[in-house]
């Protein structure tokens, strides 16, 4: 593996997180938001839900977007996961609520809304190779038209490592974050 | 009818034979993959980290034909082990199932616009190659509304199983 697909990993790994975290902090504010009462829980869980198909149409803004030169990658996780992290922080926030603020039963159902939004936001890759400058897709277009096929085989096996390790980080954080929050495990650990 | 829009009918047309064809078929073989993974713990806890990793695979290649399997195995693999630990309700791997075929229907539209060949795809690069801004705009608002109509199909079918099996479960 060359050093250049590692800078290249690198820069689309911090595009890639910062644009999850901005997802996930404006998502979980909008999720608590929204579960103030019962009704309002029950409408954002209909409204998100229905706002999440717009993921679809993803690609697409950003092939109408390619002239402005903006990360796709990292646009496409914000816009791919905010509707999920939302959705499923609502869902988590409401089931912790309901069962007297045991905040440990929201963590998986938020990690879940992350990984999803992840995992949704991969196949824009293309796209992100048309018009990005820096990070893997930049790097993948740029071995395409160089005809460097051993470099394309290490870029795309970087990027697919790079989305395992990245998804299997915030399930393990997820399981983490309830394990240690649950007053029932800390109970029997400290007896 | 101008050729553009006649050619936007049969995009969206090709679009949705070979949407109800794929993930007809995605469904069947996920769901049964996930049964199968979700039968032991074990097997189930390292089945769904291999298709994890298979998943991210196929999504990075932007594979039409493998991503909607696989997400609707990992994702049936969790439902099945849920329900096995909570008594067996399987109301829990339904739902489950269910959400690995709606996000397998998103999965497969979103890879749609990657394919240049046929379809929906086809007609929006097409649009983008003759900086036709209308044409991507009309093809992005028909996967859009594709997406919407099988997504609410498929809330419908949920409900209608788990109420059907929550009342022969009562019964």
């Amino acid at each position: 593996m060359d050093k250049s697909l590692l800078g290249s990993l690198w820069v689309t790994l911090i595009q890639t997180t910062i644009a999850l975290c901005l997802s996930t902090a404006i998502g979980l504010l909008v999720g608590w938001a929204y579960t103030k009462t019962h009704q309002s829980t029950e409408i954002s869980k209909k409204v998100f839900r229905f706002l999440s198909c717009f993921a679809v149409i993803v690609p697409t803004i950003l092939l109408l977007s390619i002239n402005f030169k903006i990360p796709a990658l990292a646009t496409a996780v914000f816009l791919c996961s905010f509707c999920f992290i939302t959705l499923y922080a609502t869902i988590g926030i409401q089931s912790a609520k309901q069962n007297q603020n045991q905040w440990y039963l929201a963590f998986p159902s938020i990690s879940l809304g992350m990984r999803i939004g992840l995992l949704l936001s991969w196949p824009t890759l293309q796209v992100d190779s048309m018009n990005s400058q820096t990070g893997v897709g930049f790097f993948l277009w740029d071995s395409y038209n160089s005809g460097n096929s051993e470099s394309i085989v290490f870029g795309l096996l970087g990027v697919m490592t790079l989305a395992f390790l990245l998804d299997q980080l915030i399930d393990i954080s997820g399981i983490l974050l309830s394990r240690t929050l649950n007053p029932r495990r800390n109970e029997n650990t400290s007896s | 009818m101008d050729s553009q829009s006649s050619l936007l009918i049969n995009s969206i047309f090709s679009t949705t034979i070979w949407a109800v064809v794929l993930l007809g078929i995605s469904s069947i073989l996920g769901a049964a993959l996930g049964w199968l993974c979700g039968q032991n713990f074990v097997l189930a806890a390292v089945s769904q980290r291999v298709i994890q990793f298979l998943a991210c695979w196929a999504s990075v290649m932007a594979s039409q034909t493998f991503c909607p399997v696989l997400v609707i195995a990992l994702f049936t693999t969790i439902g099945v082990q849920r329900a096995k630990q909570n008594g067996n309700q399987w109301h829990f791997a339904i739902s489950n199932a269910f959400l690995g075929i709606r996000l397998g229907l998103i999965l497969f539209f979103t890879i749609t616009q990657s394919r240049a060949s046929a379809g929906l795809g086809g007609f929006i690069f097409n649009a983008y190659n003759n900086s036709d801004t209308a044409g991507m705009v009309w093809g992005a608002l028909s996967i859009l509304i594709l997406a919407i109509l099988f997504d609410q199909m498929l809330n419908i079918l949920e409900k209608y199983i788990v109420n059907s099996m929550s009342r022969s479960l009562s019964a």
